[in-house]
């Protein structure tokens, strides 16, 4: 299952924005740009980058000794998964206990009944106008 | 006054279902020929009635509550006489004035109550992951930026062709329209959706909803999905109605509630999942655009709530001869 904004830490969407504005980094650098102000290790950011590669969101390569980090999807693509993750839940009916509909997705009123409706409403527009 | 003791514990417990049992049964009795003579009742006074049934159950079991501790609570703010040196071979099973006499607790009234409660407490359990889960999704939405269109927008605009509208969310309700709706309606019906969500939100009817769902737990099973598909109805139709009135009558919400529907059927073909639970045999979505457009509602009185608020009223002022039937009773058992 492809991973969205809502399976990612905080420190992993930090390094995607990075990466993002900055283009393909080291450790070393996306250490500096984040990883000095948060106070944390070289390893935390070396973890992040490989948990995002893992994940198929970074794609690296080999440049002397280092991995160059880049990202394989923009924030539009990602964002799109997320929003179509959240959709497939809002729409799956698991949410009813906390969601009101302005037309349920379950309810079963089929092309038929949709047609006698509109025949409905034909009346009671004529019949206003 | 002394603390309870288990033993009291038990029985209040006891108390307090077998009146929670009684709402239920009463309860089931009363709508089981009666839901379908409140199909035409206004959509306001039909919430009403169906609130005061879907809580009978639980104030049932508040007022023998209020009964079991009655007369040891107003003995100690000196309201009431110590009614436990009556001579009426009076058995101690609900006293905290007296220690010494505190009753001692039984295997069966535990076994008892721990079918009772957790057949309830199963399904509350299961309402509060459903919650969890529901709060989540909502959460993630925090993840999806606006548009700079829908920074001024009432509600929020999510980028997908999906059809969709809806209130999401109990304490701070949030009003999601997808990208695909907006193109899909013109303004005027818009105007209508966006009326409708306005007003579950302002009304906080998923807060209400989720309330009665709990209740519902209480009652005979039978009857809940039943009760809770008609609270959720009536809550729409409350909305269409108030959409009604402000985009300048009936028609355009109607209409909206057909284009929705069709786009849905567009969008996800015609595979639909079924419903999960209908109260009456015509689609909820007919029941509504036929309601709005065709129906002359009836706004009977709410006289059957107010005699059973009378009558609890009366039970508490009266509480003694019902104290002491409870205490024979248990004391028939322990």
């Amino acid at each position: 299952m492809d991973t969205t904004l809502s399976d990612l830490g905080d420190l992993e969407k930090a390094v995607l924005e990075y990466l993002w504005a900055s283009g393909p980094a080291d450790v070393k650098t996306v250490y500096r740009a984040i990883g000095v102000e948060r106070s944390i290790t070289h390893n935390t950011v070396q973890s992040a980058l490989k948990r995002l590669y893992e994940k198929d969101l970074l794609e690296r390569s080999k440049e002397g000794r280092a991995f160059v980090y880049g990202p394989r999807v923009d924030r539009r693509q990602l964002t799109e998964r997320s929003v179509g993750e959240v959709v497939d839940e809002l729409t799956s009916g698991d949410m009813e206990v906390a969601l009101q509909a302005f037309v349920d997705i379950a309810d079963d009123a089929g092309r038929e009944t949709l047609d006698e409706l509109e025949r409905l409403i034909d009346q009671h527009r004529d019949g206003e106008d | 006054m002394s603390l309870p003791s288990i033993g009291f514990l038990q029985r209040l417990s006891l108390i307090v279902m077998l009146g929670v049992s009684a709402g239920a049964v009463l309860s089931w009795g009363v709508l089981r020929s009666r839901l379908a003579s409140l199909r035409d009742v206004e959509p306001h006074r039909r919430l009403q009635r169906l609130l005061f049934w879907t809580a009978c159950p639980a104030a049932a079991g508040l007022l023998m509550a209020a009964v079991g501790l009655a007369p040891s609570w107003l003995h100690e703010i000196g309201v009431g006489h110590d009614h436990c040196h009556t001579p009426s071979g009076h058995v101690l099973e609900l006293c905290l004035l007296h220690t010494g006499h505190l009753p001692t607790s039984s295997a069966i009234g535990w076994g008892l109550i721990g079918l009772v409660v957790g057949g309830v407490g199963l399904q509350w359990a299961s309402d509060l992951q459903k919650l969890g889960h529901a709060h989540r999704t909502i959460q993630r939405l925090e993840d999806v930026p606006r548009t700079d269109a829908s920074e001024s927008q009432p509600y929020q605009r999510l980028a997908v062709d999906e059809p969709i509208a809806a209130t999401l969310g109990l304490l701070f309700p949030r009003i999601v329209i997808s990208e695909g709706l907006l193109e899909t309606l013109d303004a005027s019906h818009v105007d209508a959706v966006l009326a409708h969500e306005s007003h579950h939100a302002d009304r906080r009817h998923g807060l209400l909803c989720w309330s009665a769902r709990l209740l519902s737990r209480l009652h005979v099973p039978a009857l809940q999905s039943t009760l809770l598909d008609d609270i959720e109805l009536a809550c729409e139709q409350i909305a269409d109605r108030r959409a009604a009135e402000q985009v300048g009558g009936p028609v355009p919400v109607a209409e909206a509630l057909v284009e929705v529907k069709q786009s849905q059927l567009d969008r996800l073909g015609a595979t639909m999942t079924p419903p999960s639970s209908m109260a009456f045999d015509e689609h909820r979505l007919e029941r509504r655009v036929r309601d709005l457009l065709e129906t002359e509602w009836r706004t009977p009185n709410l006289w059957p709530p107010a005699v059973a608020l009378a009558s609890g009223g009366f039970v508490l002022a009266a509480h003694e001869p019902f104290h002491r039937a409870m205490e024979m009773g248990l004391g028939v058992f322990w």
